[in-house]
């Protein structure tokens, strides 16, 4: 019966699938509220320690150096951004992949995995509920930040910066689905897992500029949307000038396309090579 | 084989109550945590190299016993003694003397090998460094595990994990064994061979005392030298299998499938002079009657007869001799796998 | 009453050696993956604060760094933070969560059935986590040899490993009151995270102690983490002896001679109360 549905019928079923996941995540995020306050107030101490380091070493939040790196001597602002847009990714890589890992705890995988309901469409549901959660959780450290350090980044351009750091979703979807196919492979990948989470924020502009690293790091950089996703922003707060807002934005936007389709691919073939060895639900 | 008449356990008004937690509405509304009485006020003697029962269905209280007398819960009242140690304030000693299997699928190390499961708890069972060779040695002899002793558990069959878990158990060579269904979840050819080495190995050969729990009464019926019902935290009944089926009068049982009864219809089926009485168990999709009578030939027809006047469908029905389960039917109106 | 095994105080001691053993067989020897990424993790932690240096002193050298402490080169003051607070968290964690391991794994009922006692289940845990901090200490030097240029004073590096030592033993009874917590508060792991992230902040890893507000720095100074990491800092990097670190072993010894005992009998209470409860197993 599902077969002999017309293609919207089908799509609109596709369609409350994704409120439902959406609503799911809501509810489970719900049950652990201290994990609300854990993902809130850790980066913020993160950036605190940047700051002490950046007191200890120049006396101040201001360096000259660092413009001559970034193009804006003030370091404090640079890495409060760059903070609040990694959100998006720590969210996605423990998000996504690791719901699945979480299924299998649970003993619901194999239940999920046999529904007629694509998975991408229900990965789709899980991805936009850390899109808009990353987004509270970086708005709500953007206001931390402003109360207690000496910056001001309350105001309405924030909201574009969310909204930029918001198109890293569709990265984020396909990157979820990387993570995925490999805990279904690897079963045990949260190691890795967080040595990528730093790996990315050890490579990416995150805490200083791009031309700190070495070539090597800052070329593989370049294949990584969130850092045409950080230049967007500090451009747009006036951090620097790195050209036309409209090249990044477009080129976050081709990489985005470009993780999506790899890591759906990735998840395919994760996905069979699991179900040929029989060990979806396994952990 | 003779029982010792020395206690090997000993309970006196045992009891261990579980507090569930309230959810937010319920806290606002200000209602008290809800009460569960896993344990309530056992009393109970085991005596040594005795291979005895604890049967009950789900929930009953048969694992939160076990726990107690493993010093892995403290018991709220009451107290009891394992190897003449109380439970409470001599627990190094109780974990001396005992050896626990639990009824849980994951009690081992997956990544570990079966040799290494066992020298790491040999460790843990303070087994000196040549002991401890000999025992593992030992253990994998008598269970049939020399074999698989360089393979990870993660690869064992359920039945071979489960056999790893019973020899974790006998390293310390303990006088006391507990073990907490320790056929679940196996098949049937395991099962079997699993009873076999608990009855004749593990307790009349090596004369160990076994606190055995099951919820499978033919189990219970086939190993133990006496059993114990247990329902909601109490003991109900306590004698050996023989005795306890023995304490329905009826010889028959005459048990009949049925997509639903009816009052009057159960009504006349008492009636008949040869029916003694009739249990009803109501299942999601059928409802179970056990006709206890002294001759099902006597009254068989007579029963049809009433079935067909009242226009009762038969899914299947069999006759034979009452047992354990029957007893527990008789006794706490429920069935075993409630 | 049938007689039990007498037990000398040299068994009580034996088990240690094999919990060591197959704590790092079962948590990391059987996963090839996680091996890699254990080596890999300090040093992709300790890289971002290297590179946010360089960019904001253009350089490796700091004035404010050489007035506030004595010592002006940035990697070299970071790396002895980066050692001892990467072998302390290491430590910290696999003894905090060693009961939750167990739990997670499915054998920690087995376990406490047996008569092993829970002070020397632990000095086996610390053990492993000793090891394990080996190849961090290791990996870390290396890096600092070969990459980073750093000034050490070679000859004071068995008075550091010295000062190392004591610090396990102090860290000791913290583990021991963190672990007798979540054996009653299950949910608390997120709180931990938390307070491992605030403790972060407060050791003074990649920047001086004299950064910090005042209030923190008295806390700071209560930590064995940071008194290691000064110590280790004069006797490293400024080549002072251990003799002459008498404040700072002062507070290590403290944290031995008493945290350990209250340690062990906070634990005791909180397992008794966990069995009390009934929620010892629960995962």
């Amino acid at each position: 019966m599902y077969r002999m549905m017309s293609n919207w019928s089908r799509i609109s079923l596709e369609l409350r699938t994704i409120r439902y996941t959406l609503k799911k995540e809501i509810k489970l995020w719900q049950r652990y509220p201290s994990r609300m306050l854990f993902l809130v107030v850790m980066p913020f101490l993160t950036i605190l320690t940047l700051y002490f380091q950046g007191m200890g070493l120049v006396g101040g939040t201001e360096s000259t150096y660092f413009e001559e790196f970034a193009g804006t001597q003030d370091y404090l602002v640079f890495i409060i951004l760059g903070s609040a847009v990694f959100i998006f990714v720590s969210t996605a890589i423990w998000g996504v992949g690791n719901s699945i890992r979480r299924e299998q705890m649970m003993g619901t995988l194999e239940s999920i995995w046999v529904v007629p309901t694509s998975k991408l469409t229900i990965f789709v549901g899980v991805a936009l509920f850390d899109g808009l959660f990353s987004s509270y959780v970086a708005f709500m450290q953007l206001l931390i930040t402003s109360l207690i350090l000496p910056v001001n980044l309350i105001d309405l351009r924030i909201f574009v910066v969310i909204g930029i750091a918001f198109l890293l979703i569709f990265s984020l979807y396909g990157l979820g689905f990387f993570f995925t196919g490999l805990v279904l492979i690897y079963k045990e990948v949260e190691d890795f897992t967080n040595m990528i989470n730093s790996a990315i924020r050890l490579i990416t502009p995150v805490s200083y500029p791009l031309s700190v690293l070495p070539a090597p790091l800052a070329f593989i950089a370049l294949f990584i949307p969130l850092t045409y996703a950080l230049q967007a922003i500090r451009d747009y707060m006036g951090l620097g000038d790195y050209g036309p807002i409209y090249q990044y934005i477009g080129l976050l936007l081709l990489f985005d396309l470009i993780f999506i389709i790899f890591g759906s691919l990735f998840f395919r073939y994760a996905e069979k090579s699991a179900k040929r060895r029989g060990v979806i639900a396994t952990h | 084989m003779k029982q010792g008449k020395e206690l090997a356990i000993e309970t006196n008004g045992l009891t261990k109550a579980f507090y569930r937690k309230n959810g937010i509405i319920n806290k606002i509304k200000k209602q008290e945590s809800i009460e569960v009485r896993a344990v309530d006020g056992i009393d109970l003697e085991i005596r040594e190299r005795e291979l005895f029962g604890l049967l009950g269905p789900n929930g009953a209280g048969k694992t939160s016993f076990i726990k107690l007398l493993s010093t892995l819960l403290l018991p709220d009242k009451g107290t009891a003694s394992v190897n003449g140690w109380d439970i409470a304030k001599n627990s190094f000693e109780v974990r001396m003397s005992i050896g626990l299997t639990l009824s849980s699928e994951r009690q081992l190390y997956w990544k570990l090998t079966a040799r290494e499961n066992l020298e790491y708890f040999a460790s843990l069972y303070l087994l000196k460094p040549q002991e401890m060779k000999e025992r593992v040695d030992y253990v994998l002899n008598i269970l049939g595990l020399e074999e698989q002793k360089d393979m990870l558990v993660e690869n064992f069959s359920s039945g071979n994990r489960q056999k790893v878990a019973l020899g974790r158990a006998l390293l310390n060579d303990p006088p006391i064994l507990f073990l907490d269904e320790p056929t679940i979840g196996l098949d049937p050819a395991y099962s079997k061979s699993f009873r076999k080495i608990i009855k004749e190995r593990i307790n009349k050969k090596e004369n160990k005392t076994i606190l055995l729990t099951t919820h499978y009464m033919e189990e219970a019926d086939q190993l133990c030298d006496r059993i114990a019902f247990i329902d909601k935290g109490k003991i109900v009944a306590l004698d050996t299998p023989r005795n306890l089926k023995k304490s329905i009068d009826e010889k028959e049982v005459i048990t009949l499938d049925l997509t639903k009864t009816s009052d009057d219809m159960i009504k006349n089926i008492n009636r008949l002079e040869s029916v003694n009485s009739i249990d009803e168990l109501i299942r999601n999709d059928s409802e179970l009657l056990k006709i206890h009578t002294d001759s099902a030939s006597s009254c068989i027809q007579d029963i049809f007869g009433i079935l067909t006047d009242h226009h009762a469908q038969i899914i299947s029905y069999r006759t034979s001799k009452p047992t354990l389960e029957d007893v527990f039917i008789k006794i706490t109106g429920s069935g075993l796998d409630v | 009453m049938q007689p039990i095994r007498d037990i000398s105080f040299q068994d009580h001691l034996h088990p240690i050696l094999i919990i060591a053993k197959y704590e790092l067989i079962v948590s990391n020897f059987r996963y090839p993956l996680r091996i890699l990424t254990r080596f890999i993790s300090p040093i992709l932690w300790v890289l971002p604060f290297l590179l946010f240096g360089k960019a904001v002193l253009g350089g490796t050298d700091s004035a404010v760094l050489y007035e506030l402490t004595g010592i002006a080169h940035m990697p070299t003051f970071i790396l002895v933070g980066t050692i001892i607070t990467s072998i302390s968290f290491n430590m910290l964690w696999l003894m905090s969560f060693a009961i939750r391991l167990e739990s997670y794994r499915g054998t920690f009922e087995s376990i406490y059935s047996c008569p092993v006692n829970k002070f020397t289940f632990f000095l086996g845990k610390l053990l492993a986590s000793v090891a394990w901090s080996s190849i961090y200490i290791v990996g870390l030097l290396l890096l600092g040899v070969f990459v980073l240029d750093v000034q050490f004073v070679w000859s004071r590096l068995p008075d550091m490993l010295a000062c190392v030592a004591l610090l396990f033993l102090a860290m000791y009874g913290f583990g021991l009151v963190i672990s007798g917590f979540l054996l009653v508060y299950k949910e608390s792991h997120t709180i931990i995270h938390f307070l491992d992230g605030l403790i972060s902040l407060i050791v003074p890893m990649a920047y001086p102690l004299a950064v910090l507000p005042l209030f923190m720095q008295k806390i700071s100074l209560m930590m064995p983490m940071t008194r290691a990491v000064i110590a280790s800092r004069d006797m490293l990097i400024m080549g002072e002896s251990i003799l002459h670190q008498g404040d700072h072993l002062a507070v290590l010894a403290a944290y031995i001679f008493i945290a350990i005992p209250l340690g062990y009998q906070f634990f005791k209470y909180m397992e008794n109360k966990a069995k009390m409860k009934g929620v010892l197993h629960k995962y």
